[in-house]
């Protein structure tokens, strides 16, 4: 007796019907709304912090870096102020021996990233890699006394 | 025979099919990263072949879906589900390199294990343009391998068909976590419309294909009033409307019955392949067999059973010819019974 698996099959089609197109319409509706830094995950603290701690610059100024200490913990903001050439950046943290991928940068105009408290950043290192072309694009060592 | 499996052996028209599997995806693969370099010289090889390697499969897995809804539409498409086993095979194997080349670019820099950062360095399960979509990919790519797995006749007779075709349904689980993988990662930063064109084009293709064979197969599970008679037996047809070395399918007690005209005969056998559950009423009747439209097993259409040394067995079914009619009884008989086949009645034709 198959009839029964052949009605199963069938069902899922149909669920399938309505759960692929509702993919692919908010799979558009991202690309509408276009890279945002809406609602990242940072501590609570983070929003209640106006000035950073320390600033720079990226990439002859094609990219502005603030550290801001929260009470929350430390957060890494970036921001596009130009067009990158090369789009496709990776955020790390080098620090001692270790290095810590934050996540991507370059698509989006703005990004925030939380460091998470193991990392020691005095005289921890920035660094923006090029996935695609396989190299460090620019580095900012913070502060010696930052904690 | 001992074993409980059957290898459908190797022939010529398998080679042949493997071979052009072959051919077109090495040529995709070719094509692609020599497209690339040219359209793009400054892109790095590493990246080029992720990506060749990632639509390759993705298009493969569109093939694939669409193969068994295309064959129950048109015959003309059964010869490429013959072996669509080995498709999906290497469509697991380019997804599987583009999955580990992925984890190793993207996350095999950091001092987190790749598999760790794969979850871990994107959390923004809140965003639709920055969806952590490497999951999806990988989610998907678990299911695959499950399917690739037990894909081998051995795994179908080991877990019964019944659990082997639902495990095997998780394809479509797997459609859709791609769909999100590809939806919410590329496109969000390939933002071409054309792109996202081809990913809708190829999604609503596969939905189309799939509802109009479903509806088929509804047309013929909502067939009714068949005229009874005294004994229970159902008046399904007239002999000369099933074609010579044919079958005709009824659906009949909740179940599909084939019925088959041959050698101036005719007989009902249920309609399910013991493989994995082909519909034998759309196969033919080669050397007086029953023969499976998908992979060719076979089964003598007046016992159900195949020939020596497979041990297969279908139920059968009690069958009447009268006044050129073909009544069938709707209760099947234990796998492998021999019924009288009705004789056709049929002038110069016996
Ligand atoms: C561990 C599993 C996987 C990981 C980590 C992964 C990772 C990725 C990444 C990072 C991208 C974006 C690359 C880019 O920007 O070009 C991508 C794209 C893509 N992936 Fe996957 N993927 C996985 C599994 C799969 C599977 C199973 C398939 C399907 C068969 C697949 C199909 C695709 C396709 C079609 C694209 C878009 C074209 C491309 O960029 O390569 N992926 N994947
Ligand atoms: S389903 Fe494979 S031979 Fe019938």
């Amino acid at each position: 007796m198959i009839g029964p698996k052949r009605t199963m099959h069938r069902r899922m089609w149909w669920g399938a019907a309505f759960t692929f197109p509702a993919i692919l319409i908010l799979a558009w509706m991202g690309r509408e709304e276009g890279p945002g830094y809406s609602g990242e995950t940072l501590p609570a603290a983070a929003a209640m912090k106006a000035s950073p701690d320390e600033t720079w610059m990226f990439l002859e100024g094609a990219m502005s870096g603030a550290l801001f200490l929260t009470d929350g913990g430390p957060v890494l903001e970036l921001q596009r102020i130009r067009p990158l050439k090369k789009p496709d950046v990776l955020v790390y943290l080098d620090h001692g021996e270790k290095s810590l991928l934050l996540g991507e940068v370059g698509t989006q105009p703005h990004r925030r990233f939380a460091v998470p408290g193991t990392v020691d950043l005095g005289g921890a290192t920035v660094r923006l890699y090029s996935l695609a072309h396989y190299e460090t694009l620019d580095t900012h060592t913070l502060n010696e006394e930052t904690p | 025979m001992s074993h409980g499996y059957q290898f459908v052996g190797w022939n010529r028209q398998k080679k042949l099919y493997d071979l052009t599997l072959l051919g077109a995806v090495l040529s995709y693969l070719l094509l692609f990263i020599v497209g690339s370099i040219v359209l793009h010289p400054d892109a790095v090889i590493d990246m080029i072949i992720l990506r060749a390697l990632g639509t390759c499969a993705f298009v493969l897995l569109h093939v694939i879906l669409a193969i068994g809804p295309l064959a129950r539409l048109d015959r003309r498409w059964l010869p490429l589900l013959y072996n669509r086993r080995h498709m999906g095979v290497t469509m697991f194997t380019l997804a599987l390199l583009h999955g580990l080349l992925s984890l190793l670019t993207y996350h095999g820099f950091g001092d987190t294990h790749p598999l760790v950062s794969l979850f871990t360095s994107n959390t923004r399960y809140d965003s639709l343009s920055q969806f952590p979509f490497q999951p999806l990919g990988f989610f998907a790519l678990i299911l695959l391998f499950l399917m690739a797995a037990t894909s081998h006749d051995f795994w179908l007779a080991t877990l019964t068909p019944p659990i082997w075709k639902t495990l095997h349904m998780g394809v479509y689980v797997a459609y859709g976590l791609l769909l999100g993988h590809v939806g919410f990662g590329f496109l969000q930063t390939e933002t071409h419309p054309a792109l996202f064109g081809l990913l809708a084009a190829g999604c609503l293709t596969l939905l189309a294909l799939h509802l109009a064979a479903a509806g088929k197969e509804t047309k013929l599970d909502t067939q009714d009033g068949f005229q009874q008679d005294g004994e229970g037996y159902l008046k399904l047809c007239e002999v000369l409307e099933i074609p010579n070395n044919r079958g005709r399918m009824f659906f009949v007690g909740g179940d599909r019955i084939a019925v088959f005209r041959y050698d101036g005969r005719v007989s009902a056998i249920s309609n399910a392949c013991q493989h994995q559950n082909g519909p034998l009423g759309e196969g033919r009747v080669i050397d007086g067999l029953v023969t499976c439209p998908w992979h060719g097993f076979q089964y003598d259409p007046a016992t159900g059973a195949s020939p020596p040394p497979f041990t297969e067995k279908v139920p059968t079914f009690n069958l009447k010819v009268l006044n050129g009619s073909v009544w069938v009884h709707p209760n099947p008989n234990p796998p492998g019974t021999y019924v009288n086949p009705g004789l056709v009645e049929e002038p110069g034709h016996a």
